[in-house]
């Protein structure tokens, strides 16, 4: 089967010192089925002795926040695929290496609290199904705020020094 | 403690300054904490620069040692000598607690002769450098990176990476100061390889604790310099840099 190069390049091997890996949802989603497979091959490097976490963050498109109606039938079918695939891209990555699993709402001042929200109820019924068995402790929901006037210098799909402003474990 | 919760909020943080003498001097350096040059929707006719509408203003009742964010967005112009005039320049100058800058269109060599002039106000506060589509030599782009000797953090971002051009790099050029470079980088669409290697040798290695990278070719020269530093590690599973620069490279797993 033919790997990406990307993959033979993030050898994770010689990051002794590694606590955190990141990515964002949106980058799982547009991945599909590849997302597993890439991810599972970079964690399966890692050689750090701590156990890592693992963060996901959501931005503004990614919480299903519509402020100005009830959004379609069609349109939650499709975000409730979207949680679901990545989901199962989480429980495919915890078979190469275990982790914490951490939820990050990335998003705009004003909707941090209904992401937050958001992401909490995701989680509670990924529990109610019994999603969460194969992680050690339930995954935690965090947030960053941002504000499109306060913070002109970042721009996706990095970031750089945001604030960190509710840290809630479930 | 209240002006805290309010960073976000404009309209609040100006309601609160005009509340009495101690809230106005709790709220105000918020209110001026960032500062944006003006976006064009069309490509003016001189590709001249907007500057901030309220920089003259802020200038003269001396709000400027207050912001702490400036970014110079030049979409459709490059930012070289020309955009400093007298006028700018003397504005520019009094930005002296600035902690992140960004700029776009840097033209790194037009600011090699006489860099300090142009941006020495900025050397002792300045935290966070981020740069778009910039331009020059490798050394000349890193002799502007060395300006800034408490650097911590620093992002390249391309709109689209290229194969790396042979230029001539003038080895003469060393920057003045290496800046300690402990905090996160951030690279969107970088093929600069050899900005890269040289800053492993003129910075004596890299120490990032953090990095976000995005279609980026030296993702393994990245990873070994910063073996013993790198904490935190962002990356995208969509990435379509291998398909996109090295579609012959593959590598066959079992």
């Amino acid at each position: 089967m033919d790997k990406p190069v990307l993959f033979r390049q993030f050898n994770l091997s010689r990051s002794k010192s590694l606590r955190t890996l990141e990515t964002t949802a949106e980058s799982v989603t547009i991945a599909g089925d590849a997302a597993l497979d890439s991810l599972r091959t970079i964690l399966s490097t890692t050689t750090s002795p701590v156990l890592l976490d693992l963060v996901i963050v959501y931005w503004d498109s990614d919480v299903d926040i519509n402020l100005d109606r009830e959004p379609e039938l069609e349109y939650r079918a499709a975000c409730a695929l979207r949680h679901q695939h990545r989901f199962t891209v989480f429980r495919g990555m915890h078979g190469a290496r275990a982790f914490r699993l951490v939820l990050c709402a990335d998003v705009l001042d004003e909707t941090v609290e209904s992401a937050t929200g958001m992401l909490k109820q995701l989680v509670k019924a990924e529990k109610v199904r019994g999603g969460w068995s194969y992680l050690h402790c339930e995954p935690s929901v965090i947030a960053e705020r941002r504000s499109s006037r306060a913070r002109p210098i970042d721009s996706r799909p990095g970031s750089v020094d945001r604030r960190l402003v509710c840290a809630s474990a479930l | 403690m209240i002006i805290t919760c309010l960073v976000y909020d404009k309209r609040s943080l100006l309601a609160c300054s005009l509340t009495c003498y101690s809230w106005y001097f709790a709220a105000v350096p918020h209110l001026h904490h960032t500062l944006t040059t003006d976006e064009w929707t069309l490509p003016p006719l001189h590709s001249r620069l907007r500057w901030p509408n309220p920089l003259r203003k802020s200038y003269t009742l001396g709000l400027l040692p207050l912001v702490k964010q400036f970014r110079i967005r030049a979409e459709y112009c490059e930012f070289g000598l020309d955009q400093l005039n007298w006028c700018t320049l003397r504005y520019f100058s009094a930005l002296t607690n600035l902690q992140e800058l960004g700029i776009d269109n840097l033209q790194a060599s037009e600011f090699v002769p006489n860099p300090r002039r142009y941006f020495g106000h900025l050397a002792p506060t300045l935290r966070f450098l981020a740069l778009k589509e910039p331009t020059g030599s490798c050394r000349q782009i890193l002799y502007f990176v060395g300006l800034f000797p408490n650097l911590q953090d620093l992002k390249f971002n391309y709109s689209s990476p290229m194969r790396e051009q042979d230029g001539v790099d003038d080895v003469a050029l060393v920057p003045l100061s290496v800046p300690p470079l402990r905090g996160r980088l951030t690279l969107t669409c970088f093929s600069r390889n050899k900005l890269m290697r040289d800053m492993i040798v003129l910075f004596g290695g890299l120490r990032f604790r953090s990095m976000d990278l995005y279609m980026v070719t030296c993702v393994r020269l990245l990873l070994d310099g910063c073996g013993k530093t790198l904490e935190t590690l962002r990356l995208y599973p969509s990435d379509p840099y291998s398909e996109t620069f090295f579609p012959q490279d593959k590598v066959v797993v079992n």
